[in-house]
């Protein structure tokens, strides 16, 4: 899958880039929504991992430009969030996130879910 | 005139000497038939002859005794003898010839027809009779006569046979005495009258009354004026016949007024002869009254009125008539004097009590207390101002003494007071504090009160509360003493100045320090500054004295020191109680520093604008922090889930790349790991996630207190929904050694909770168990109870002490056993447990029994419809 992670803390876009790469997928990375909606209008996604809180913004605020840019199919976004109050999580859920993975990730399941939300839906 | 009637012969001898006599006249030769005893005849012939012609005729004629015969049919008299006929005033010839109802007078003629025919009808023999004849000049003959008949012997002729006495002056004695004695008991009447009577009119009319009873006058009528009123009471009796009683006259017709006018009694003695009757005759002489008197009435020496009474006889108020009517009219002019004077006493009463009253009410209404005491001190008589002071009815303040109704003190002063009054015999007047009915500064003068002979007998007190009055004389000197002292601080020159311009008393401080003189010199005088020379100020007092109050003008002047000076001047006019201006007050205020001050001021002004420019930029961004501040704290809820949320996020993100890479490493994808590495990782991995387990506990209790948690209610079936958690830990007590049992009833329970916080309220419980026991065994147990779930974990650990138990269940409570190792825990899992448990219905408890083990249970609400299949047999 070609995977965009749209994460601003380096540590954290290193551990995912190397737990999706293990598994054989591409990871881009942004570090930002502006980057991440640049990105996504220059080239397709099979599925969007995006943290909640970027440096210019709400993650959630992005969801409809990622979508209106990202063509022509339905690209997944998945919500990755340290985020743990419900409220987060639903309000992700109703911008548009096909799913909500809570920080800290689990890293010996952290891929299933992903491929599993990717897919279920695709 | 009452008629004696002679009965049959009580005198034999007189009737028969009478009844002999009768055949002599008619037979005058022949002898009795009786022959008068029967006499011998040779020598009686010739005395029987003279005797029986002549010896009558002589008796008949002697003047003894008036006789006279009367034919009976025609009532004339036959034969009159010459004492009867002196008795009349008739001649012989005159007399015989009229009938006897003729020369009777009227009133008595029934009487004497009366008894004529009672004997004529045979029922008497003869009657004796008193009447009054008229004479032949019309005077009464008062005569007692008595009378016989006698008949022819054949009875042809009817005659009658009188004697006469006169009696007049006999009759005429009686009935002066008996109108003597009814004018008495007429006066005695009057004067009862008089002892009895109410007022005039009532008396007047009385006395008309009385004396018109008294059958001697057909008429009465009194006047009488009261003092001050010009008009006259006028009574009469019988009331007058037609359009009330006529008013005396001014005429001299009028008796009454006669009388009043002369002070002298009048007496017309017959009304019939006065030539020109007025009304007042007129109306007598109607009624037939024939004679009038008339007596004046007297107060004092005046004459103010007249009774006057009409007889029917002409002439007859004789002398005797005349000291009676006098006797009567001084007895009423008595008892008018007597009730004008009871009037006049009952007048001065009245205005007496009047006067009383009206001094009382004064003396009630006043302001001030006013009282009057005995020698001894005790109240005689207060006002209402004393009842209000003491607060008693005044019907109690009398009669009590000093030492009752003052403290001790105040009656000892006022005893000293009183003496000293009664001693001088001066009245005195103090100004005292006294207390009743409160604190109160009084006026009082005391002043002797002495009775007819000079002696003193009390004291009378006048108390004014002059309280108000001294509180309002202080306040003024106080205020007085403030304006003095304002004046005298002032940093401005102020003065006063008469109309002439003269300072008249005040001239302060400072106007010593403008002027340089001081305030002995400066009174009296034009005040130095306001010399002539200075026009300006000059016109300013002009116009100040015209009424106006002129402020703050500017002149210059020269100092003393020669420098120019700058100086403010105003004046207000002073007026005097009329309001009419007396003076003009003057401030002056040095500005010579102020104008110099003032330039720089203007700079300094400037500055401080564009300061307060910038002061008003930073107010109004303050402004608008502040309202930000305040959007802020309104969203303080949403402010609050925003801050835990970040806190957790910010705590969670480093932990995600600690675990994330620990793990990643120990799970080889980033190559092998010794031995060692692997358990120095365990350790960070193991620590990692406690950190997170207490971020998320605290997280959760955060939310819960913050009421952001949100719970998905529904069914959930216990223990069935809870297998995994209990698998976990049946594993979990296994690898420590320990049994773990699961208990359920024979139904399942469906509860109505949400399943996640239900797993995490039982992990809690389980993982608390398995942590403090070291062996034995851990049991849950499912039961129904009273409409709600029952779960409860019952260990055989080491037990919590009692004193413990209470605070269980507070967050960071976490209990230090001696001689028990510390356990991991973040110290929030039974906080948190209980606010879930409670959020969703239920409650939580714990019973323990240190060194034996603990029960923790927790209960939550059944769902409507409990489903009813079997539990399944395994138990994990």
């Amino acid at each position: 899958m070609r995977c965009l992670l749209i994460e601003d803390n380096a540590a954290n876009a290193y551990l995912v880039e190397v737990l999706l790469r293990h598994r054989g997928h591409s990871v881009s990375i942004a570090k930002s929504g502006t980057e991440a909606v640049a990105i996504v209008r220059a080239q397709p996604f099979d599925v969007i991992l995006m943290d909640l809180k970027l440096p210019d913004g709400d993650g959630c605020t992005f969801v409809p430009q990622l979508a209106a840019v990202a063509g022509p199919g339905p690209v997944p976004v998945i919500a990755v969030s340290a985020h743990a109050l419900a409220v987060e999580q639903r309000r992700a859920l109703d911008v548009g996130c096909r799913g909500f993975i809570e920080k800290p990730i689990d890293v010996a399941t952290f891929v299933d879910q992903v491929e599993a939300l990717a897919n279920g839906s695709a | 005139m009452p008629a004696m009637v002679l009965r049959r012969a009580p005198d034999r001898r007189q009737s028969a000497s009478l009844t002999g006599a009768l055949p002599a006249l008619r037979r005058p030769v022949s002898t009795g038939p009786d022959g008068a005893g029967g006499e011998p005849g040779g020598r009686r012939e010739v005395v029987d002859e003279w005797a029986d012609w002549e010896l009558p005729r002589l008796y008949f004629d002697l003047p003894f005794v008036g006789m006279a015969i009367s034919s009976v049919p025609s009532r004339r008299l036959l034969r009159a003898n010459s004492e009867f006929c002196r008795m009349m005033g008739y001649r012989r010839e005159e007399l015989e010839g009229k009938s006897w109802p003729e020369i009777t007078h009227p009133d008595d003629l029934d009487a004497n027809v009366q008894q004529f025919a009672a004997m004529m009808a045979g029922k008497i023999e003869g009657y004796r009779l008193r009447k009054r004849y008229i004479r032949a000049d019309g005077s009464l003959l008062h005569a007692e006569l008595e009378v016989r008949g006698v008949q022819s012997p054949d009875g042809s002729a009817q005659y009658t046979l009188a004697t006469i006495n006169d009696i007049t002056e006999r009759r005429l004695a009686e009935l002066k005495l008996m109108r003597a004695r009814d004018l008495n008991a007429m006066l005695s009447r009057v004067n009862s009258a008089v002892a009895h009577a109410e007022d005039e009119r009532g008396l007047l009319a009385d006395t008309c009354r009385i004396a018109v009873e008294s059958g001697y006058f057909g008429h009465a009528r009194a006047s009488w004026t009261l003092p001050g009123d010009p008009g006259a009471t006028v009574v009469e009796y019988p009331a007058a016949r037609a359009n009330g009683s006529s008013p005396p006259t001014e005429g001299l017709d009028d008796p009454c007024t006669m009388s009043i006018k002369s002070g002298n009694a009048v007496e017309w003695c017959d009304l019939s002869e006065i030539a020109a009757p007025g009304p007042c005759v007129r109306e007598a002489l109607d009624r037939g009254l024939r004679s009038v008197a008339s007596e004046p009435l007297r107060r004092g020496s005046s004459v103010v009125g007249s009774l006057c009474l009409f007889a029917h006889e002409p002439g007859f108020f004789e002398p005797d008539v005349r000291a009676t009517l006098d006797e009567v009219s001084r007895s009423l002019s008595f008892g008018l004097d007597s009730l004008g004077l009871r009037r006049e006493r009952e007048q001065a009463v009245r205005a007496q009590d009047e006067a009383y009253l009206q001094l009382r009410a004064i003396v009630d209404a006043s302001t001030s207390a006013i009282w009057l005491t005995d020698r001894e001190g005790r109240c005689l008589l207060a006002n209402q101002r004393c009842a209000e002071w003491f607060g008693m009815p005044l019907e109690r303040l009398v009669g009590r003494t000093r030492e009752q109704l003052f403290s001790p003190e105040d009656a000892a002063a006022i005893a000293a007071r009183d003496r000293e009054v009664l001693e001088t015999g001066q009245p005195i007047s103090i100004e005292e504090h006294i207390s009743i009915g409160g604190e109160r500064t009084v006026l009082v003068a005391l002043f002797p009160v002495r009775d007819a002979t000079g002696w003193i007998y009390a004291i009378g007190g006048i108390s004014t509360d002059i309280s108000e009055a001294r509180r309002a004389a202080d306040q003024i000197r106080a205020l007085n003493d403030r304006w003095r002292s304002l004046v005298e601080a002032s940093p401005a020159a102020i003065f006063d100045l008469d109309v002439q311009g003269r300072v008249r008393s005040v001239w302060n401080h400072a106007a010593e320090e403008l002027s340089g003189v001081s305030a002995r010199d400066a009174i009296g005088q034009p005040p130095p500054m306001m010399h002539p020379s200075a026009q300006t100020a000059e016109r300013l007092r002009q116009r100040a004295l015209g009424g106006e109050t002129v402020r703050g003008v500017e002149v210059t002047r020269r100092r003393l020191d020669g420098a120019v000076a700058h100086v403010n001047v105003s004046f207000a006019p002073l007026r005097d109680c009329d309001g009419k201006v007396e003076g003009v007050l003057g401030v002056l205020i040095d500005v010579t520093d102020r104008v110099r001050a003032t330039r720089a001021l203007r700079e300094s002004e400037a500055r401080l604008r564009s300061l307060n420019m910038d002061l008003e930029d930073r107010i109004i961004d303050r402004t608008r922090e502040l309202v930000l501040a305040k959007d802020r704290a309104e969203t303080a809820d949403r402010v609050k889930s925003v801050f835990l949320g970040t806190v957790s996020h910010e705590l969670r993100t480093p932990l995600n790349s600690i675990i994330g890479f620990t793990d990643l490493i120990l799970s080889g994808m980033a190559g092998p790991v010794t031995i060692e590495q692997r358990k120095q990782l365990g350790i960070v991995l193991s620590a990692g996630r406690q950190l997170l387990a207490l971020i998320s506990d605290f997280l959760d209790i955060s939310k819960i207190e913050a009421g952001a948690i949100s719970l998905r209610i529904a069914p959930v079936h216990l223990p069935g929904d809870l297998r995994n958690e209990l698998t976990v830990f049946d594993g979990l007590a296994r690898e420590s050694g320990i049994e773990f049992d699961v208990q359920a009833s024979g139904c399942e329970i469906v509860a109505a909770a949400d399943v996640q916080r239900v797993r995490q309220v039982l992990g809690n419980l389980l993982s608390n168990a398995l942590k403090f026991t070291d062996s034995g065994r851990v049991r849950v147990r499912f039961e129904s109870r009273h409409n709600s779930a029952l779960v409860s974990v019952e260990d055989t650990g080491i037990g919590i002490p009692a004193e413990h138990l209470l605070t269980l269940f507070e967050p960071f409570r976490r209990i230090e056993m001696p001689g028990q190792r510390a356990r991991e825990g973040t110290g929030l899992g039974l906080a948190i447990a209980r606010r879930l448990t409670e959020a969703m219905g239920g409650q939580i408890g714990v019973e323990s029994t240190p060194g034996r083990g603990s029960r923790f249970w927790f209960t939550l609400p059944l769902a409507g419809e409990p489903a009813r299949h079997a539990l399944p047999a395994d138990r994990g």
